[in-house]
Protein backbone atom coordinates (compact mmCIF):
# COMPACT_ATOMS: atom_id res chain seq x y z
CA UNK A 1 0.00 0.00 0.00
CA UNK A 2 1.18 3.49 -1.17
CA UNK A 3 0.00 7.09 0.11
CA UNK A 4 -1.79 8.54 -2.85
CA UNK A 5 0.20 11.41 -4.39
CA UNK A 6 0.12 14.70 -3.28
CA UNK A 7 -1.76 13.64 0.32
CA UNK A 8 1.28 13.58 2.78
CA UNK A 9 1.69 17.27 2.89
CA UNK A 10 -2.27 18.00 4.45
CA UNK A 11 -0.49 16.09 7.30
CA UNK A 12 2.12 19.08 7.47
CA UNK A 13 2.06 21.19 10.87
CA UNK A 14 4.01 24.73 11.53
CA UNK A 15 6.30 23.13 13.73
CA UNK A 16 6.76 26.45 15.72
CA UNK A 17 3.12 27.40 16.45
CA UNK A 18 2.25 23.45 17.09
CA UNK A 19 5.63 23.89 20.02
CA UNK A 20 4.31 27.00 21.72
CA UNK A 21 0.14 25.55 21.90
CA UNK A 22 1.45 22.48 23.11
CA UNK A 23 3.98 24.16 26.01
CA UNK A 24 1.80 26.72 26.80
CA UNK A 25 -1.12 24.24 27.30
CA UNK A 26 0.64 21.49 29.10
CA UNK A 27 2.12 24.15 32.14
CA UNK A 28 -1.07 25.44 32.31
CA UNK A 29 -3.21 21.81 32.90
CA UNK A 30 -0.23 20.53 34.72
CA UNK A 31 -0.24 23.65 37.13
CA UNK A 32 -3.24 24.18 37.81
CA UNK A 33 -3.82 20.99 39.64
CA UNK A 34 -0.87 21.89 42.27
CA UNK A 35 1.84 20.29 39.90
CA UNK A 36 5.42 21.50 39.31
CA UNK A 37 7.12 18.78 38.08
CA UNK A 38 5.93 16.02 35.59
CA UNK A 39 6.95 12.41 35.08
CA UNK A 40 6.71 9.96 32.15
CA UNK A 41 7.39 6.66 31.09
CA UNK A 42 10.67 6.75 28.88
CA UNK A 43 10.48 3.99 26.63
CA UNK A 44 13.43 4.39 23.93
CA UNK A 45 10.60 5.26 21.38
CA UNK A 46 9.99 8.28 19.65
CA UNK A 47 6.02 9.18 20.97
CA UNK A 48 7.61 8.99 24.72
CA UNK A 49 10.62 10.63 23.19
CA UNK A 50 8.37 14.14 21.87
CA UNK A 51 6.51 14.05 25.09
CA UNK A 52 9.71 14.39 27.57
CA UNK A 53 11.01 17.39 24.86
CA UNK A 54 7.77 19.33 25.24
CA UNK A 55 8.03 18.81 29.25
CA UNK A 56 11.67 19.91 29.52
CA UNK A 57 10.42 22.92 27.15
CA UNK A 58 7.26 23.70 28.87
CA UNK A 59 8.63 22.93 32.59
CA UNK A 60 12.70 23.16 32.48
CA UNK A 61 14.59 19.95 32.18
CA UNK A 62 14.95 19.55 36.30
CA UNK A 63 10.78 19.34 36.63
CA UNK A 64 11.18 16.30 34.28
CA UNK A 65 11.58 13.00 35.78
CA UNK A 66 12.01 10.06 32.87
CA UNK A 67 11.45 6.54 33.98
CA UNK A 68 12.89 3.39 31.91
CA UNK A 69 11.03 0.56 32.50
CA UNK A 70 12.57 -2.55 31.11
CA UNK A 71 11.05 -6.15 30.91
CA UNK A 72 13.92 -8.75 30.67
CA UNK A 73 13.19 -9.66 27.00
CA UNK A 74 13.24 -5.86 25.89
CA UNK A 75 15.50 -4.96 23.27
CA UNK A 76 18.70 -3.64 24.71
CA UNK A 77 18.88 -0.01 22.78
CA UNK A 78 15.18 0.53 23.90
CA UNK A 79 17.58 1.55 27.18
CA UNK A 80 19.83 2.67 25.51
CA UNK A 81 17.60 5.56 23.56
CA UNK A 82 15.61 5.96 26.49
CA UNK A 83 19.38 7.06 28.26
CA UNK A 84 20.35 9.12 25.08
CA UNK A 85 17.12 11.12 25.17
CA UNK A 86 17.31 11.99 28.86
CA UNK A 87 20.80 12.76 28.47
CA UNK A 88 20.31 14.96 25.63
CA UNK A 89 17.20 16.60 27.18
CA UNK A 90 19.34 17.08 30.76
CA UNK A 91 16.45 15.31 32.65
CA UNK A 92 16.44 12.38 35.19
CA UNK A 93 16.54 9.24 34.00
CA UNK A 94 15.36 6.50 36.59
CA UNK A 95 15.03 2.68 35.43
CA UNK A 96 12.41 0.43 37.13
CA UNK A 97 13.21 -3.14 35.94
CA UNK A 98 9.87 -4.88 36.08
CA UNK A 99 10.70 -8.03 34.79
CA UNK A 100 10.33 -9.73 38.67
CA UNK A 101 7.25 -8.18 39.12
CA UNK A 102 5.50 -9.50 35.92
CA UNK A 103 7.37 -12.73 35.98
CA UNK A 104 5.98 -13.45 40.07
CA UNK A 105 2.46 -13.22 38.75
CA UNK A 106 2.77 -15.40 35.38
CA UNK A 107 4.87 -17.91 37.59
CA UNK A 108 1.13 -18.65 38.32
CA UNK A 109 -0.21 -18.61 35.20
CA UNK A 110 2.27 -20.31 32.64
CA UNK A 111 0.16 -20.40 29.86
CA UNK A 112 -0.41 -17.16 29.37
CA UNK A 113 0.18 -15.77 26.02
CA UNK A 114 2.32 -12.60 24.61
CA UNK A 115 -0.84 -10.58 24.02
CA UNK A 116 -1.46 -11.41 27.85
CA UNK A 117 2.36 -10.38 28.93
CA UNK A 118 2.12 -7.32 27.01
CA UNK A 119 -0.46 -5.69 28.08
CA UNK A 120 0.73 -6.58 31.86
CA UNK A 121 3.99 -5.50 31.41
CA UNK A 122 1.79 -1.99 29.87
CA UNK A 123 -0.06 -2.15 33.27
CA UNK A 124 3.00 -2.41 35.29
CA UNK A 125 4.47 0.24 34.00
CA UNK A 126 1.11 2.30 34.52
CA UNK A 127 1.06 1.09 38.41
CA UNK A 128 4.75 2.25 38.46
CA UNK A 129 4.31 5.66 37.05
CA UNK A 130 1.15 6.38 39.61
CA UNK A 131 3.35 4.80 42.37
CA UNK A 132 5.94 7.02 41.87
CA UNK A 133 3.86 10.05 41.32
CA UNK A 134 2.80 10.18 44.50
CA UNK A 135 6.01 9.26 45.90
CA UNK A 136 7.70 12.48 43.74
CA UNK A 137 5.00 14.94 43.24
CA UNK A 138 5.02 14.72 39.77
CA UNK A 139 2.31 14.58 37.15
CA UNK A 140 1.83 11.68 35.11
CA UNK A 141 2.16 12.80 31.25
CA UNK A 142 0.96 10.23 28.34
CA UNK A 143 2.35 9.55 25.27
CA UNK A 144 -0.03 7.99 23.38
CA UNK A 145 0.13 9.47 19.71
CA UNK A 146 -3.35 10.01 18.10
CA UNK A 147 -3.10 7.34 15.75
CA UNK A 148 -2.70 4.67 18.19
CA UNK A 149 -5.57 6.48 20.51
CA UNK A 150 -7.63 6.29 17.38
CA UNK A 151 -6.56 2.60 16.07
CA UNK A 152 -7.08 1.23 19.58
CA UNK A 153 -3.54 -0.10 19.40
CA UNK A 154 -2.44 0.53 22.89
CA UNK A 155 -3.36 -1.42 26.45
CA UNK A 156 -6.63 -0.01 28.25
CA UNK A 157 -5.82 1.31 31.85
CA UNK A 158 -1.59 0.81 30.38
CA UNK A 159 -0.13 2.75 28.57
CA UNK A 160 -2.86 4.65 27.53
CA UNK A 161 -2.91 5.97 31.24
CA UNK A 162 -2.33 9.64 32.24
CA UNK A 163 -3.00 12.82 33.88
CA UNK A 164 -2.33 15.05 30.59
CA UNK A 165 -1.31 14.17 27.45
CA UNK A 166 0.24 16.40 25.32
CA UNK A 167 0.67 14.23 21.68
CA UNK A 168 -2.64 12.74 22.16
CA UNK A 169 -3.80 15.19 19.02
CA UNK A 170 -0.30 14.83 16.82
CA UNK A 171 -1.02 11.80 14.54
CA UNK A 172 2.13 9.41 14.32
CA UNK A 173 3.49 11.09 10.92
CA UNK A 174 3.08 14.71 12.65
CA UNK A 175 5.04 13.20 16.04
CA UNK A 176 8.00 12.64 14.16
CA UNK A 177 7.69 15.54 12.07
CA UNK A 178 7.95 17.79 15.24
CA UNK A 179 10.00 15.68 17.02
CA UNK A 180 12.85 16.22 14.24
CA UNK A 181 12.08 19.89 14.63
CA UNK A 182 12.69 19.62 18.58
CA UNK A 183 15.86 18.27 18.04
CA UNK A 184 15.11 14.36 18.79
CA UNK A 185 18.45 12.10 18.32
CA UNK A 186 18.38 10.21 15.04
CA UNK A 187 18.29 6.63 16.52
CA UNK A 188 15.08 7.66 17.90
CA UNK A 189 13.79 9.47 14.83
CA UNK A 190 14.80 6.46 12.41
CA UNK A 191 14.50 3.29 14.19
CA UNK A 192 10.68 1.41 13.16
CA UNK A 193 7.86 1.93 15.45
CA UNK A 194 7.43 -1.16 17.83
CA UNK A 195 5.78 -1.37 21.45
CA UNK A 196 8.66 -3.57 22.29
CA UNK A 197 6.45 -6.05 24.06
CA UNK A 198 8.63 -9.08 22.22
CA UNK A 199 10.94 -9.51 19.83
CA UNK A 200 11.03 -8.53 16.66
CA UNK A 201 7.58 -6.69 17.23
CA UNK A 202 7.04 -3.50 15.24
CA UNK A 203 3.92 -1.30 15.05
CA UNK A 204 3.22 -1.46 11.09
CA UNK A 205 4.08 -5.25 11.01
CA UNK A 206 1.37 -5.99 13.65
CA UNK A 207 -1.29 -3.40 12.17
CA UNK A 208 -0.96 -4.99 8.91
CA UNK A 209 -0.24 -1.08 7.41
CA UNK A 210 2.31 1.89 7.23
CA UNK A 211 1.75 4.74 9.62
CA UNK A 212 1.84 7.45 6.95
CA UNK A 213 -0.92 5.56 4.57
CA UNK A 214 -2.88 4.84 8.31
CA UNK A 215 -2.33 9.13 9.15
CA UNK A 216 -3.94 10.23 5.55
CA UNK A 217 -6.12 8.11 5.56
CA UNK A 218 -7.58 8.97 9.41
CA UNK A 219 -6.88 12.31 8.59
CA UNK A 220 -9.80 12.71 5.60
CA UNK A 221 -11.88 9.92 7.28
CA UNK A 222 -11.89 11.28 10.90
CA UNK A 223 -10.74 15.13 11.00
CA UNK A 224 -12.70 15.49 7.64
CA UNK A 225 -15.69 13.47 7.91
CA UNK A 226 -15.46 11.89 4.55
CA UNK A 227 -17.26 8.97 3.57
CA UNK A 228 -16.22 6.03 2.34
CA UNK A 229 -17.05 6.94 -1.42
CA UNK A 230 -14.69 10.32 -1.67
CA UNK A 231 -12.03 8.28 -0.13
CA UNK A 232 -12.06 5.28 -1.63
CA UNK A 233 -11.99 8.11 -5.21
CA UNK A 234 -9.05 9.63 -3.47
CA UNK A 235 -7.13 7.25 -4.15
CA UNK A 236 -7.45 4.89 -0.62
CA UNK A 237 -8.03 0.49 -1.65
CA UNK A 238 -11.75 -0.20 -0.29
CA UNK A 239 -10.06 -2.83 1.99
CA UNK A 240 -7.38 -0.79 3.66
CA UNK A 241 -10.79 2.05 4.89
CA UNK A 242 -13.18 -0.94 5.64
CA UNK A 243 -10.31 -2.00 8.42
CA UNK A 244 -9.08 1.05 9.49
CA UNK A 245 -13.00 1.96 10.57
CA UNK A 246 -13.07 -1.28 12.31
CA UNK A 247 -10.18 -0.85 14.35
CA UNK A 248 -11.48 2.91 14.82
CA UNK A 249 -14.95 1.37 15.76
CA UNK A 250 -14.05 -1.61 17.84
CA UNK A 251 -11.58 0.26 20.16
CA UNK A 252 -13.90 3.32 20.89
CA UNK A 253 -14.52 1.73 24.54
CA UNK A 254 -10.74 2.44 25.20
CA UNK A 255 -11.39 5.86 24.41
CA UNK A 256 -14.21 6.08 26.85
CA UNK A 257 -14.97 5.95 30.96
CA UNK A 258 -16.82 2.31 31.93
CA UNK A 259 -20.66 2.15 31.58
CA UNK A 260 -22.65 2.92 33.82
CA UNK A 261 -26.34 1.48 34.03
CA UNK A 262 -28.50 4.63 35.00
CA UNK A 263 -30.57 4.62 38.30
CA UNK A 264 -30.79 8.06 39.68
CA UNK A 265 -31.77 11.45 39.02
CA UNK A 266 -27.75 12.45 37.85
CA UNK A 267 -25.17 9.96 36.85
CA UNK A 268 -21.99 10.05 36.45
CA UNK A 269 -20.74 10.89 32.86
CA UNK A 270 -23.64 10.73 31.37
CA UNK A 271 -25.97 13.79 32.91
CA UNK A 272 -23.44 14.95 35.73
CA UNK A 273 -21.09 16.94 33.91
CA UNK A 274 -18.14 18.80 34.80
CA UNK A 275 -15.27 19.77 33.03
CA UNK A 276 -12.03 18.01 33.77
CA UNK A 277 -11.09 21.57 34.83
CA UNK A 278 -13.83 22.06 37.18
CA UNK A 279 -11.12 22.94 40.14
CA UNK A 280 -10.56 25.90 38.20
CA UNK B 1 -11.93 57.70 22.47
CA UNK B 2 -9.51 55.76 24.24
CA UNK B 3 -10.56 51.73 24.45
CA UNK B 4 -9.17 49.32 26.79
CA UNK B 5 -9.59 45.38 25.93
CA UNK B 6 -9.52 43.14 28.90
CA UNK B 7 -7.62 39.78 27.03
CA UNK B 8 -7.79 37.95 30.49
CA UNK B 9 -7.53 34.03 31.65
CA UNK B 10 -10.42 33.92 33.82
CA UNK B 11 -10.86 31.16 36.15
CA UNK B 12 -13.39 28.40 35.84
CA UNK B 13 -16.29 28.75 37.81
CA UNK B 14 -14.76 31.26 40.13
CA UNK B 15 -16.89 34.30 40.23
CA UNK B 16 -15.38 35.98 43.25
CA UNK B 17 -11.44 35.52 42.17
CA UNK B 18 -12.58 36.74 38.53
CA UNK B 19 -14.25 39.96 40.00
CA UNK B 20 -11.22 41.14 42.23
CA UNK B 21 -9.58 40.35 38.58
CA UNK B 22 -12.03 42.51 37.22
CA UNK B 23 -11.81 44.90 39.54
CA UNK B 24 -7.86 45.02 39.49
CA UNK B 25 -8.18 45.66 35.78
CA UNK B 26 -11.51 47.95 35.88
CA UNK B 27 -8.46 49.96 37.72
CA UNK B 28 -5.46 49.53 35.40
CA UNK B 29 -7.94 50.94 32.26
CA UNK B 30 -9.25 53.52 34.63
CA UNK B 31 -5.30 54.38 34.89
CA UNK B 32 -4.99 54.59 31.18
CA UNK B 33 -7.81 56.97 30.51
CA UNK B 34 -10.00 54.31 28.73
CA UNK B 35 -13.39 55.23 28.02
CA UNK B 36 -14.27 51.95 27.24
CA UNK B 37 -13.16 48.55 29.00
CA UNK B 38 -14.28 45.13 27.35
CA UNK B 39 -13.95 41.95 28.93
CA UNK B 40 -14.41 38.79 26.74
CA UNK B 41 -17.38 36.47 26.84
CA UNK B 42 -17.89 34.52 30.18
CA UNK B 43 -15.29 36.57 31.41
CA UNK B 44 -16.82 36.38 35.15
CA UNK B 45 -17.02 32.75 35.39
CA UNK B 46 -15.07 30.79 32.83
CA UNK B 47 -16.06 29.53 29.35
CA UNK B 48 -16.61 25.55 29.73
CA UNK B 49 -19.03 25.50 32.47
CA UNK B 50 -20.92 22.49 31.83
CA UNK B 51 -23.30 21.72 34.97
CA UNK B 52 -21.55 24.52 36.79
CA UNK B 53 -23.72 26.74 34.28
CA UNK B 54 -26.42 27.03 37.42
CA UNK B 55 -24.01 27.78 40.04
CA UNK B 56 -22.41 30.56 39.21
CA UNK B 57 -25.56 32.64 37.33
CA UNK B 58 -26.25 35.87 38.49
CA UNK B 59 -29.66 38.10 38.26
CA UNK B 60 -29.48 41.38 36.71
CA UNK B 61 -30.36 42.86 39.88
CA UNK B 62 -27.10 40.98 41.96
CA UNK B 63 -25.07 43.40 43.95
CA UNK B 64 -22.34 42.02 41.68
CA UNK B 65 -23.29 44.64 39.20
CA UNK B 66 -23.17 47.29 41.67
CA UNK B 67 -20.12 47.09 42.77
CA UNK B 68 -18.79 46.82 39.12
CA UNK B 69 -20.41 49.42 38.20
CA UNK B 70 -19.44 51.86 40.73
CA UNK B 71 -15.73 50.40 40.72
CA UNK B 72 -15.74 51.95 36.51
CA UNK B 73 -16.96 55.28 37.69
CA UNK B 74 -17.56 57.19 35.02
CA UNK B 75 -16.00 54.98 32.28
CA UNK B 76 -18.31 52.19 30.29
CA UNK B 77 -17.34 48.44 31.38
CA UNK B 78 -18.62 45.58 28.85
CA UNK B 79 -18.18 41.96 30.81
CA UNK B 80 -19.49 38.78 30.54
CA UNK B 81 -21.44 36.20 33.04
CA UNK B 82 -24.09 33.92 32.40
CA UNK B 83 -27.50 36.04 33.41
CA UNK B 84 -30.40 33.94 35.11
CA UNK B 85 -33.63 35.56 34.02
CA UNK B 86 -36.61 36.15 36.60
CA UNK B 87 -38.03 32.91 34.51
CA UNK B 88 -34.98 31.67 36.44
CA UNK B 89 -33.49 30.67 32.86
CA UNK B 90 -29.97 30.75 32.19
CA UNK B 91 -28.47 32.97 29.49
CA UNK B 92 -24.69 33.84 28.03
CA UNK B 93 -24.47 37.61 28.74
CA UNK B 94 -22.98 40.73 28.28
CA UNK B 95 -23.17 43.27 30.63
CA UNK B 96 -22.50 47.17 30.09
CA UNK B 97 -22.49 49.04 33.02
CA UNK B 98 -22.59 52.91 32.17
CA UNK B 99 -23.56 56.10 34.33
CA UNK B 100 -22.49 53.92 37.67
CA UNK B 101 -25.23 51.25 36.70
CA UNK B 102 -26.02 48.17 34.73
CA UNK B 103 -27.75 49.87 31.78
CA UNK B 104 -28.28 47.23 28.94
CA UNK B 105 -28.10 43.51 29.08
CA UNK B 106 -27.22 41.24 25.74
CA UNK B 107 -28.07 37.46 25.87
CA UNK B 108 -26.07 35.35 23.36
CA UNK B 109 -28.57 34.71 20.56
CA UNK B 110 -26.66 32.00 18.33
CA UNK B 111 -24.96 29.20 20.56
CA UNK B 112 -22.24 27.51 19.50
CA UNK B 113 -23.22 23.48 19.77
CA UNK B 114 -21.00 21.65 17.81
CA UNK B 115 -17.36 20.75 17.16
CA UNK B 116 -15.73 21.36 20.96
CA UNK B 117 -19.01 23.40 21.87
CA UNK B 118 -22.18 22.53 23.39
CA UNK B 119 -23.61 26.06 24.96
CA UNK B 120 -27.45 24.95 23.89
CA UNK B 121 -27.53 21.75 26.04
CA UNK B 122 -26.58 24.84 29.52
CA UNK B 123 -28.31 27.93 27.91
CA UNK B 124 -30.93 29.28 26.72
CA UNK B 125 -30.75 31.41 22.99
CA UNK B 126 -31.49 35.11 23.33
CA UNK B 127 -34.17 36.71 21.43
CA UNK B 128 -33.23 40.47 21.27
CA UNK B 129 -30.94 42.45 19.38
CA UNK B 130 -30.38 46.25 20.46
CA UNK B 131 -27.88 49.07 19.42
CA UNK B 132 -27.36 50.72 22.62
CA UNK B 133 -26.52 54.73 23.48
CA UNK B 134 -23.39 54.97 25.73
CA UNK B 135 -21.10 57.47 27.26
CA UNK B 136 -18.26 56.25 24.27
CA UNK B 137 -20.99 55.87 21.43
CA UNK B 138 -23.83 54.40 20.03
CA UNK B 139 -22.47 50.52 21.06
CA UNK B 140 -23.82 46.84 18.75
CA UNK B 141 -22.45 44.20 21.78
CA UNK B 142 -22.59 40.52 20.34
CA UNK B 143 -21.17 37.60 21.93
CA UNK B 144 -18.83 35.13 19.78
CA UNK B 145 -20.57 32.37 18.06
CA UNK B 146 -23.65 36.14 17.00
CA UNK B 147 -20.61 37.39 15.00
CA UNK B 148 -20.85 34.24 12.86
CA UNK B 149 -24.22 35.37 11.85
CA UNK B 150 -24.71 38.24 9.70
CA UNK B 151 -28.13 38.76 9.91
CA UNK B 152 -27.32 39.61 13.94
CA UNK B 153 -24.52 41.97 12.61
CA UNK B 154 -26.41 44.07 10.22
CA UNK B 155 -29.68 44.18 12.83
CA UNK B 156 -26.95 46.17 15.23
CA UNK B 157 -26.03 48.38 12.22
CA UNK B 158 -28.98 48.91 11.10
CA UNK B 159 -30.02 49.85 14.75
CA UNK B 160 -27.13 52.53 14.32
CA UNK B 161 -24.51 51.33 16.05
CA UNK B 162 -20.86 52.81 15.41
CA UNK B 163 -18.37 50.27 17.37
CA UNK B 164 -19.62 46.70 16.86
CA UNK B 165 -18.11 45.21 20.38
CA UNK B 166 -17.81 41.82 20.54
CA UNK B 167 -17.28 39.74 23.25
CA UNK B 168 -15.07 36.64 22.54
CA UNK B 169 -13.95 32.85 23.91
CA UNK B 170 -12.23 31.08 21.10
CA UNK B 171 -9.78 28.45 20.94
CA UNK B 172 -7.23 27.01 18.83
CA UNK B 173 -8.30 24.98 16.15
CA UNK B 174 -6.46 23.90 13.06
CA UNK B 175 -2.47 24.66 13.55
CA UNK B 176 -1.78 23.69 9.87
CA UNK B 177 -0.16 26.88 9.24
CA UNK B 178 1.83 29.93 11.08
CA UNK B 179 1.07 32.56 12.89
CA UNK B 180 -2.51 32.50 13.54
CA UNK B 181 -4.70 29.47 14.00
CA UNK B 182 -6.54 28.53 11.00
CA UNK B 183 -9.72 29.95 13.09
CA UNK B 184 -8.24 33.16 13.87
CA UNK B 185 -7.12 33.56 10.52
CA UNK B 186 -10.91 33.40 9.39
CA UNK B 187 -12.26 35.43 12.47
CA UNK B 188 -9.88 38.54 11.27
CA UNK B 189 -11.34 38.20 7.47
CA UNK B 190 -14.37 38.31 8.89
CA UNK B 191 -13.86 41.58 11.58
CA UNK B 192 -12.23 43.23 8.18
CA UNK B 193 -15.39 42.76 6.10
CA UNK B 194 -17.98 43.93 8.53
CA UNK B 195 -15.83 46.92 9.27
CA UNK B 196 -15.43 47.77 5.65
CA UNK B 197 -19.01 46.81 4.34
CA UNK B 198 -20.85 48.98 7.26
CA UNK B 199 -18.07 51.19 8.01
CA UNK B 200 -18.02 50.06 11.39
CA UNK B 201 -15.23 50.17 14.10
CA UNK B 202 -15.15 46.92 16.04
CA UNK B 203 -13.72 45.74 19.32
CA UNK B 204 -12.60 42.03 19.37
CA UNK B 205 -11.64 41.08 22.42
CA UNK B 206 -10.82 37.06 22.79
CA UNK B 207 -9.70 35.57 26.31
CA UNK B 208 -6.53 33.40 26.69
CA UNK B 209 -5.66 30.41 28.57
CA UNK B 210 -6.47 26.57 28.77
CA UNK B 211 -9.51 25.15 30.28
CA UNK B 212 -9.67 21.18 29.19
CA UNK B 213 -6.97 20.84 26.69
CA UNK B 214 -8.65 24.10 24.44
CA UNK B 215 -6.41 26.95 24.32
CA UNK B 216 -7.51 30.24 23.84
CA UNK B 217 -5.62 32.23 21.49
CA UNK B 218 -6.48 36.11 22.48
CA UNK B 219 -4.80 38.34 19.91
CA UNK B 220 -7.75 40.89 20.89
CA UNK B 221 -7.90 44.20 18.66
CA UNK B 222 -9.65 47.13 17.59
CA UNK B 223 -10.23 47.89 13.89
CA UNK B 224 -11.09 51.29 12.37
CA UNK B 225 -13.88 51.53 10.15
CA UNK B 226 -11.30 51.23 7.22
CA UNK B 227 -11.29 47.42 8.47
CA UNK B 228 -7.71 48.14 9.35
CA UNK B 229 -6.23 47.30 12.44
CA UNK B 230 -5.09 50.03 15.00
CA UNK B 231 -3.94 47.78 17.81
CA UNK B 232 -4.16 44.42 18.57
CA UNK B 233 -2.58 41.87 21.61
CA UNK B 234 -0.44 39.53 21.61
CA UNK B 235 -1.48 35.55 21.17
CA UNK B 236 -1.99 33.34 23.95
CA UNK B 237 -0.71 36.24 26.74
CA UNK B 238 -2.56 38.13 29.24
CA UNK B 239 -2.78 41.84 28.07
CA UNK B 240 -4.47 45.21 28.47
CA UNK B 241 -4.57 46.58 24.91
CA UNK B 242 -5.15 50.25 25.07
CA UNK B 243 -5.91 52.03 21.75
CA UNK B 244 -7.12 55.59 20.30
CA UNK B 245 -10.19 55.33 18.57
CA UNK B 246 -11.53 58.47 16.34
CA UNK B 247 -15.67 57.81 15.90
CA UNK B 248 -15.46 60.58 13.15
CA UNK B 249 -13.82 58.12 11.09
CA UNK B 250 -17.47 56.09 11.39
CA UNK B 251 -18.69 58.68 9.79
CA UNK B 252 -16.05 59.45 6.85
CA UNK B 253 -16.52 55.60 6.22
CA UNK B 254 -20.07 55.88 5.86
CA UNK B 255 -19.55 58.88 3.59
CA UNK B 256 -17.36 57.30 1.25
CA UNK B 257 -19.40 54.13 1.14
CA UNK B 258 -22.99 54.24 2.26
CA UNK B 259 -24.38 51.42 2.56
CA UNK B 260 -26.24 51.45 6.03
CA UNK B 261 -27.74 54.32 4.16
CA UNK B 262 -28.92 52.32 0.85
CA UNK B 263 -30.26 49.20 2.81
CA UNK B 264 -33.61 48.09 1.72
CA UNK B 265 -35.22 47.23 4.87
CA UNK B 266 -39.08 47.10 3.24
CA UNK B 267 -37.25 44.82 0.68
CA UNK B 268 -35.43 42.58 3.05
CA UNK B 269 -38.73 42.26 5.53
CA UNK B 270 -41.07 41.04 2.18
CA UNK B 271 -38.08 38.63 1.16
CA UNK B 272 -37.74 37.32 4.75
CA UNK B 273 -41.73 37.20 4.77
CA UNK B 274 -41.47 35.15 1.67
CA UNK B 275 -38.70 32.69 3.05
CA UNK B 276 -40.45 31.86 6.46
CA UNK B 277 -43.66 30.77 4.56
CA UNK B 278 -41.80 28.80 1.82
CA UNK B 279 -42.91 25.04 2.02
CA UNK B 280 -40.74 22.92 3.63
CA UNK B 281 -39.14 20.90 1.03
CA UNK B 282 -38.09 24.14 -0.79
CA UNK B 283 -36.02 24.85 2.60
Amino acid sequence: MRVPAGLLDELRLQEDAVVEVLTRGLRREVQRVGFERVILGLSGGLDSALSAYLAARAFGPEQVLAVAMPYRTSHPDSLEHARLCARTLGIELRVEDISDAVDAYFSRHPEADPGRRGNKMARERMSVLYDLSAAEHALVLGTSNKTELLLGYSTIFGDSASAVNPIGDLYKTQVRQIARYLGVPGPILEKPPSADLWEGQTDEGELGFGYEEADVLLLHMVDRRQRREGLVGRGFAPDFVDRVRELVRTSQYKRKLPVILKISARTVDKDFLYPRDWTG
Amino acid sequence: MRIALAQCDPTLGDVDRNLRLHLDWIGRARESGAGLLVFPELSLTGYLLQDMVPEVSRSRTDALWTELAAAAGPMTVVAGAIEESRARAQYIAGFLLSDGRLSHVHRKAYLASYGVFDEARYVGRGDRVRAVDTPVGRIGLAICEDAWHPSLISLLLLDGAELLVLQVASPVRDLRRGGLPHNARIWMDTLRTYARLFGCAIAFCNRVGVEDGLVFWGHSCLLGPDGEEIASAPLYEPDLLVADLDLESVREARLNNPVLREERLDLTRRELGRLLHRPEDEG
